[in-house]
């Protein structure tokens, strides 16, 4: 399984990314995909890493430990305003959490994180937000809450690499 | 790489560090009930409001001690709860066709120990003890 962000580059979506960028991650997991992007950003850029979980946060500290532009934050990222005085306004935010409620988390955290003409990513997962519907029909609905405060600048099908998911750029408003 | 950014990262990474040395709510309750220190109700009742309601708190931390901690519990079928404590009768049942057990620790619970059928009475308050442990597991602050 590779990541979701290498399999979007492999279907040649173009990533708005820039050296010197700062960078929100939620879900980072065990940091494999948030090193990948503190590669990108370059020494100028900064990645913040956040996750919920001890388990795999433990992990991530290493990681974190090794790259000088990244550090780790233990929050739930339901709750911004647990952390909104451990980071500061970023110029992207990259989202990659599979639960029901994922598209309102990324919007909490737009609203309060990005500035203004920032990008934002967001890997759906389309069976955790309804298992009964089709993918395009849950595409539909998320969209159209999207489209409330962003600007969908392109979506990506990630078959074969990853079912049932999409990759999706906003611009903020 | 400015300042603010490096400040930063020195913070969160000493407090992420701290907040992981941390042990988890189920530990300090356990660690609290073997050395009896009594503040381990108050912890208890915070920690699972509708499992103390129904069985006290002192067999509610035995549950959890058993199980080693709440979520274990509230990932339990109730039948396993049913014999959680009598580990050793319910293998030998298994092994050597014996009689299999009726109760493991929820023995310890009056309605258990003074009802006539003794069995019944363990597998219905199996069932609602399994049922008070999802749902404390599952408060909105667990997610």
């Amino acid at each position: 399984m590779i990541s979701k962000l290498i399999a979007a580059m492999k279907k040649g979506t173009i990533i708005p990314l820039s050296k010197g960028d700062v960078v929100l991650y939620l879900g980072a997991s065990h940091g494999v995909t948030p090193e990948i992007i503190a590669e990108l950003v370059g020494e100028e850029g900064f990645v913040f890493c956040l996750d919920v979980a001890p388990d795999v946060v433990r992990k991530l500290v290493e990681v974190c430990e090794k790259h000088e532009n990244m550090c780790p934050l233990l929050f739930d990222a339901n709750k911004p305003e647990e952390y909104s005085d451990k980071i500061t306004e970023v110029d992207m935010i990259y989202q990659d959490i599979t639960q029901k409620s994922q598209v309102d988390i990324f919007l909490k955290n737009i609203a309060r994180f990005l500035k203004r003409g920032g990008f934002a990513i967001i890997a759906l997962k389309t069976k955790s937000i309804d298992s009964v519907k089709g993918k395009e029909e849950v595409l539909e609905t998320v969209k159209k809450e999207l489209e409330k405060g962003l600007r969908i600048v392109s979506i990506t099908d990630l078959d074969p690499y990853h079912k049932d998911h999409y990759f999706i750029i906003c611009r903020k408003k | 790489m400015n300042e603010t950014l490096k400040r930063l990262r020195i913070l969160n990474l000493e407090e992420t560090k701290q907040k992981l040395k941390q042990p988890s709510d189920d530990n300090i309750l356990i660690q609290k009930y073997k050395t009896k220190d009594h503040s381990y109700k108050e912890l208890a009742r915070r920690l699972a409001p509708n499992l103390t309601t129904l069985i006290g708190e002192e067999l509610a931390t035995e549950l959890i001690i058993t199980a080693k901690s709440l979520q274990k519990l509230a990932f339990m079928t109730s039948s396993k709860i049913q014999v959680l404590g009598a580990e050793a009768a319910l293998f030998r049942h298994l092994k050597e066709k014996t009689k299999p057990p009726k109760h493991g620790i929820i023995f310890n619970h009056p309605s258990v120990q003074e009802a006539e059928n003794k069995g019944k009475a363990a597998r219905k308050l199996s069932a609602k003890i399994s049922i008070a442990a999802k749902k404390d597991y599952f408060r909105a602050s667990n997610g």
